[in-house]
């Protein structure tokens, strides 16, 4: 009789215990074998085959020397120049500025839009580029430039503010519509 | 010579004591039955009385009442039994003394002797107690208004050592070795019956009694 | 073993029990719940996960710069975060999401083409992660699910259960309590009844009153158990006066013509005489022998009730030694009253203490060269009685053994004086504890036996 008591008293304790814990916690993860909205699927539902795939295109920045240099970005493709300016825009990682990269083109930078014409690229912002320094204006366009061209606006970029084309300064000192980037090469890292 | 009177239905036992009584010189009537001991005794008159409480017909107890209505003789019974409410019975039924059977016969033999022996102390002083006047060398208790109070001679005789002990108490051992005889091995209830009879006898009211007290853890005293 | 108090063992059982039914019971519940609860909460994210991952392949599919706004509006619309991965590198996230929170091993598993979801505890946080892949769009999304409200919800249901579960146990002892006496009480009832029985009063019965089947069972077993044995014993108390009345008439009878005889001794021959002589010492023994062998059955009967009186002890020994001497013409000893004894108050039956000193003083006629002095003391709170003879005293071994029924020591064997009956010193004895007292033999400072009967003392005693 002492033993059964014992032992049911130990079972009780078992259970009790069991319950203590609130939410159960798992070692390993597990498959969820049932995956709503077609997820896996390699196209998209509801499109003609449409995928998404992701390439590797540079963005220029500014390294710890003063010059621009290209980090990679992944975006999807085809890669637009807006998307890889979005990329541009989004600055360096924190791995990276603790390596001394930075970005002139300063936090509150709005690009409205940017849209190749021909192998041009139109990049309206809301700001000037005038309201920066002068070599940080210089190196900021300079970012624009480079990344543009690996982009796809092979012949330049022109700026405009609102709509409103604007000169670009050159590191030459000289004012220009269309900026290329020759113009700018000597502001690569050798 | 003495008569002695003796009521007793078991037959052996009945002529035994005839046998040992008349052997002592006394003059026997015996019956067996109560009923022919009254009548025996109407007619023979005993100085002393032996009756048995077992009797067929009237009891023993009956018989006893019967016997003391008629006279002052001292009645011993006799019994089988030594229960308190028998002897106290017998006592209350008038019975001075009481014996068990088996009884030492020499023993009965004494006892009947000794109350044949008693008389009233004829020394002592005559004294009044409320409305009785009790005068010892006649023998009697009166009334103021002449008539007798019938005492037997064991009422009358503890009365009157108690009043000569002038209000000292005596204990029942006292008054058993006084009343009842020197060489006595008796029976403390014997005092207390007799001392309940005497208070109906002389007390205005006998559950509280004035003149016959109780001492407790001590006896009996006389308050005059 | 121990003795267990049988009130104490039911109320723990039940007490026991109560807490281990409550307890499993609010287990059960409470991981049932629990269960139901966590399962619910997993199929709603686990939903929510679908939807946006659908979401977010649609974006990226669309306008993939809009990638971050999207995910901040998930997380501040449901506050979950949202990470999403590709080639290996974490493309975006919500603005509270930390990348910590997803494990290798649920990056592996999602790599490698499965659904994976884990309930994770970091840092006392315990989070719901679901890793999705979506190969349309080269993507890995990672959704980390806070499940602080889940885990609230079930404290208070633990808490509840936990509360409920106590409670019960307190009803639960409650309830034991009273089960408890109302069994319990039928017994004491009983033991009382029986202890008073055992102390004499024969007309103890139990009442029924309890409906409870079992109870009045044994209520009126008991009843019925007491009835016969009163009955058997009022039986054998007849007997006892039966047999009395029956023996004496014959003794009587024998004794009286005997005496007849004695008186015609003269007459009888001298063969006659001597058997007359020896017909009467006998008779006396039979006698003897029958009194005491009737007093002893009515004593074992209980047939002759006790009258206990308060009496002072210095007259009562007085008298009784006076008594004893006298019934059987013996030399009366002196009485000595030890100083400083006073004279205590005893309660005593007088008669059967008159026949405990006759009886002492005749052993010591018979055995030891009569008493020589009996001596009043105090001993403690009791008064002691020392009746001391001038014999060569009882060996210490039989000093137990005197007291039984036709004990014949070897003082008895050595002495070929009158013997007595065999059971005056065991009706002492019987005598002595029927009026609450002890007695005992010692050694006399004559060399003899004390016999020493010791008697409480009334407490208003004056000394």
């Amino acid at each position: 009789m002492r033993r059964v008591r014992a032992l049911l008293l130990v079972l009780a304790g078992a259970l009790v215990l069991a319950g203590c814990t609130l939410v159960p916690t798992t070692e390993n993860p597990s498959t969820i074998p049932h995956v709503g909205f077609e997820l896996l699927s390699p196209t998209i539902p509801g499109t003609n085959n449409g995928r998404v795939v992701f390439i590797t295109r540079p963005i220029y920045i500014v390294d710890a020397t003063g010059h621009l240099s290209p980090l990679s970005r992944i975006v999807p493709s085809p890669a637009t120049l807006d998307s890889i300016l979005g990329e541009l825009l989004l600055g360096p990682t924190s791995i990276e500025r603790f390596a001394g990269y930075t970005s002139d083109l300063p936090k509150g930078f709005v690009l409205v839009g940017a849209t190749l014409k021909g192998k041009i690229g139109v990049i309206d912002i809301a700001t000037p580029l005038t309201s920066l320094a002068r070599e940080n204006q210089i190196l900021a366009l300079g970012q624009l430039v480079l990344t543009s061209y690996d982009a796809g606006a092979t012949a330049g970029i022109e700026i405009t503010v609102a709509g409103t084309p604007r000169l670009s300064l050159l590191p030459n000192g000289t004012r220009q519509l269309i900026v290329t980037r020759a113009d700018f090469a000597s502001l690569l890292n050798p | 010579m003495a008569r002695i009177l003796i009521v007793e239905d078991d037959d052996h036992i009945r002529t035994a004591l005839r046998l040992m009584f008349e052997g002592e010189g006394f003059d026997v009537d015996d019956a067996p039955t109560g009923e022919l001991g009254v009548a025996l005794f109407t007619r023979m008159a005993a100085d002393v009385a032996i009756v048995d409480v077992m009797l067929p017909g009237m009891s023993g107890f009956e018989t006893c009442q019967q016997l003391r209505n008629a006279s002052d003789l001292p009645i011993v019974i006799v019994s089988a039994r030594d229960e308190t409410v028998d002897v106290v019975l017998g006592l209350e039924s008038g019975a001075d003394d009481y014996v068990t059977k088996p009884f030492v016969p020499e023993e009965l033999l004494a006892r009947v002797k000794a109350h044949l022996r008693r008389r009233p102390d004829k020394s002592a002083k005559a004294f009044t107690m409320g409305d009785l006047q009790v005068i010892p060398d006649e023998g009697v208790v009166r009334h103021s208004d002449g008539t007798e109070l019938h005492l037997t001679s064991t009422e009358f005789r503890l009365l009157t050592d108690l009043a000569s002990m002038n209000g000292k108490v005596l204990s029942r051992e006292d008054l058993l070795e006084r009343v009842w005889g020197y060489d006595y091995f008796g029976d403390s209830r014997l005092v207390d019956v007799h001392i309940r009879r005497l208070r109906t006898k002389i007390e205005p009211d006998p559950a509280n009694p004035t003149f016959l007290v109780t001492v407790r853890g001590a006896g009996y005293k006389l308050v005059l | 073993m121990r003795r267990r108090s049988l009130r104490l063992r039911l109320l723990v059982t039940f007490g026991l029990g109560a807490f281990l039914l409550s307890s499993i019971f609010a287990s059960l519940t409470y991981l049932g719940v629990r269960h139901v609860l966590v399962n619910d909460q997993q199929q709603t994210d686990l939903r929510q996960s679908y939807e946006n991952a659908a979401l977010i392949r649609t974006t990226l599919y669309t306008s993939p710069p809009e990638l971050a706004k999207l995910l901040n509006s998930i997380q501040s619309a449901t506050a979950s975060n949202v990470l999403v991965q590709t080639h290996h590198q974490w493309l975006s996230k919500s603005s509270n999401a930390a990348t910590a929170d997803v494990s290798n091993a649920i990056i592996a598993s999602v790599n490698a083409g499965h659904a994976t979801d884990q309930t994770i505890d970091i840092n006392n946080r315990i989070i719901f992660v679901v890793g999705l892949p979506v190969p349309a769009v080269e993507t890995q999304v990672y959704e980390v699910f806070q499940l602080k409200n889940l885990e609230h919800t079930l404290r208070v249901l633990l808490l509840y259960m936990g509360a409920g579960a106590l409670l019960t146990t307190l009803i639960g002892m409650g309830g034991g309590l009273w089960v408890t006496r109302r069994a319990i009480r039928p017994l004491l009832e009983v033991s009382e009844a029986a202890a008073l029985i055992a102390q004499g009063e024969l007309s103890t019965r139990l009442v029924v009153t309890r409906a409870d089947e079992e109870v009045q069972q044994l209520t009126e077993s008991f009843n019925l158990m007491v009835s016969r044995l009163v009955e058997r014993l009022e039986r054998d108390a007849r007997f006892a006066s039966d047999v009395s009345h029956e023996l004496r008439s014959p003794l009587t009878t024998l004794a009286t013509t005997a005496s007849v005889l004695q008186q015609h001794r003269e007459e009888l021959s001298p063969a006659g005489q001597e058997s007359l002589n020896l017909l009467l010492a006998d008779l006396s023994i039979f006698q003897a022998l029958v009194e005491d062998l009737l007093e002893m059955a009515r004593s074992d009967a209980g047939a002759v009730p006790l009258t206990i009186e308060t009496v002072k002890s210095v007259e009562l020994v007085r008298q009784s030694v006076r008594s004893a001497a006298r019934r059987h013409g013996l030399a009366e000893p002196p009485v000595e009253v030890a100083p400083g004894t006073g004279d205590p108050l005893v309660q005593v039956d007088r008669r059967r203490f008159e026949r405990v000193m006759t009886n002492v003083i005749d052993n010591a006629h018979r055995y030891a060269n009569g008493a020589v002095a009996v001596r009043l003391d105090l001993e403690g709170s009791q008064l002691a009685i020392n009746i001391d003879d001038g014999g060569t005293g009882v060996p210490v071994d039989e000093r137990d053994q005197v007291f039984e029924r036709f004990f014949r020591g070897r003082a008895a064997h050595d002495r070929g004086i009158a013997r007595g009956t065999g059971l005056g010193l065991a009706l002492v004895r019987d005598h002595v504890l029927a009026i609450g007292g002890t007695i005992r033999i010692l050694d006399s400072p004559e060399g003899g036996a004390r016999f020493q009967i010791l008697l409480p003392v009334v407490k208003d005693g004056h000394s």
